[in-house]
């Protein structure tokens, strides 16, 4: 009965969209029947417009999402953990992040076309900015948050500072970062979606949805939508098993 | 030391800006005085679209809509979600709502809302709306777990 009740407001949703794009509206360019969008989502190995299918146009941004990402945490999570565990760390870098870091990964398109010119460098490189801020503040704070008598303790049984920072602040500091990378890979995730709406782009997901709006295409567009969101939520959930399978001693500590 | 401390603190920027001021000396775009120009003359009007100052009053403007919108409908939400009835029908749908990026909605919003403050201000409004939703259905999950400890503490 709950779950009933947990799927009565999309199947509602979906009634509600058939009966006014019927009878009220009667625009497909306005408001498409839902048929017509799930027609798209049943096909997503049919070429759009020229513009690849639905399942490659994903490929590609989650193609360009992994390199992006991948390049984010390879430098945050180091940083991070020399800027939580070293204090003269922390102190050089801190200035250029706290200058750097409210500034939206948006804001960085004019500036990364000028230096990469439109191209693959310039949306990696929008990702990496979007993902890195989140990916190095957690891991700041994981390390901070280790427990004092953790480290002592190591030190108590003669562990030496190497060790510990392998034995005890990076396992330690681990589920916090885990939770920085899963928050980076969602700001990843909307970035690139935004950097393929750019002029010059001509593949990925964004530049599906943009290019189906300037053909007037709506129900592309609203299937463009629900696969960017599925695969969102696909890798969130993917992010919060292994969060959930491999830091469970977190809620015990 | 602790003078010391604080110009550890500030010596990645002002190495960048020398490095930049440097470069740019030797013609670097953009250059660092250019950049400083526009900042130091903030009401100045740049290419005909207005100076710094009116597109950010028009910026914060559109900001001050859709954020009070989105954090009224929020946390009038979020504190809803404390109950298991309203999370139960809305989760589902705001949660696979959540996970489409809010710039993937401007192409449908164009065709809408068309070009102009509608698209703006319901950009702002998604952008803000789901973490003030997480956050307090968060507080209220949270909440609701203590009150049913406490009851069942006391056999309620």
């Amino acid at each position: 009965m709950r779950r009933l009740f947990k799927i009565l407001l999309p199947v509602l949703i979906i009634i509600g969209w058939e009966a006014i794009s019927v009878f009220l509206i009667r625009n497909e360019f306005i408001l498409p029947r839902v048929e017509s969008i799930v027609f798209v989502l049943m096909h997503p190995l049919q070429d759009i417009l020229g513009c690849g299918s639905l399942v490659k146009s994903a490929i590609i941004s989650i193609e360009r999402v992994l390199i992006g990402f991948c390049i984010a945490t390879l430098v945050a999570v180091p940083l991070g953990i020399g800027m939580g565990w070293s204090e003269k760390t922390h102190d050089f870098f801190y200035s250029a992040v706290e200058l750097l870091r409210p500034v939206p990964p948006l804001a960085w398109v004019p500036l990364a076309l000028a230096w990469f010119k439109i191209g693959l460098t310039s949306i990696v490189f929008i990702i990496f900015i979007g993902a890195f801020f989140p990916i190095l503040l957690d891991t700041i704070h994981g390390v901070n948050g280790i427990r004092r008598t953790w480290v002592e303790s190591a030190y108590t049984l003669g562990a030496n500072e190497r060790l510990i920072l392998y034995k005890v602040v990076i396992p330690g500091a681990a589920p916090t970062i885990w939770t920085g990378l899963r928050v980076g890979f969602g700001i990843a995730w909307m970035c690139v979606v935004a950097a393929e709406m750019l002029p010059g782009i001509t593949s990925g997901l964004g530049y599906l949805i943009m290019y189906s709006y300037n053909w007037g295409m709506v129900d592309t567009i609203i299937a463009g939508m629900l696969t960017i969101g599925l695969i969102g939520l696909a890798m969130d959930f993917v992010f919060r098993a292994v969060e959930t399978k491999e830091f469970k001693w977190r809620g015990l500590v | 030391m602790r003078i010391r401390r604080e110009v550890i603190k500030f010596a990645l920027p002002l190495f960048f800006f020398s490095f930049w001021a440097v470069v740019s000396l030797k013609g670097f775009k953009p250059s660092l005085f250019d950049v400083l120009l526009v900042l130091v003359h903030p009401t100045k009007d740049i290419f005909g679209i207005g100076s710094l100052v009116s597109c950010m009053v028009v910026s914060l403007k559109e900001i001050g809509i859709g954020y009070s919108v989105a954090a009224f409908a929020g946390v009038i939400l979020g504190i809803l979600f404390y109950y298991k009835t309203f999370d139960d029908f809305f989760g589902s749908t705001i949660n696979t709502l959540r996970h489409i990026p809010d710039v993937a909605w401007i192409p449908l919003l164009l065709v809408w809302a068309g070009i102009g403050i509608k698209s703006i201000v319901t950009v702002i409004f998604l952008e803000s709306f789901f973490p003030y939703r997480d956050k307090y259905g968060v507080w209220s999950e949270e909440y609701a777990t203590a009150l049913n400890r406490i009851w069942r503490v006391f056999r309620c």
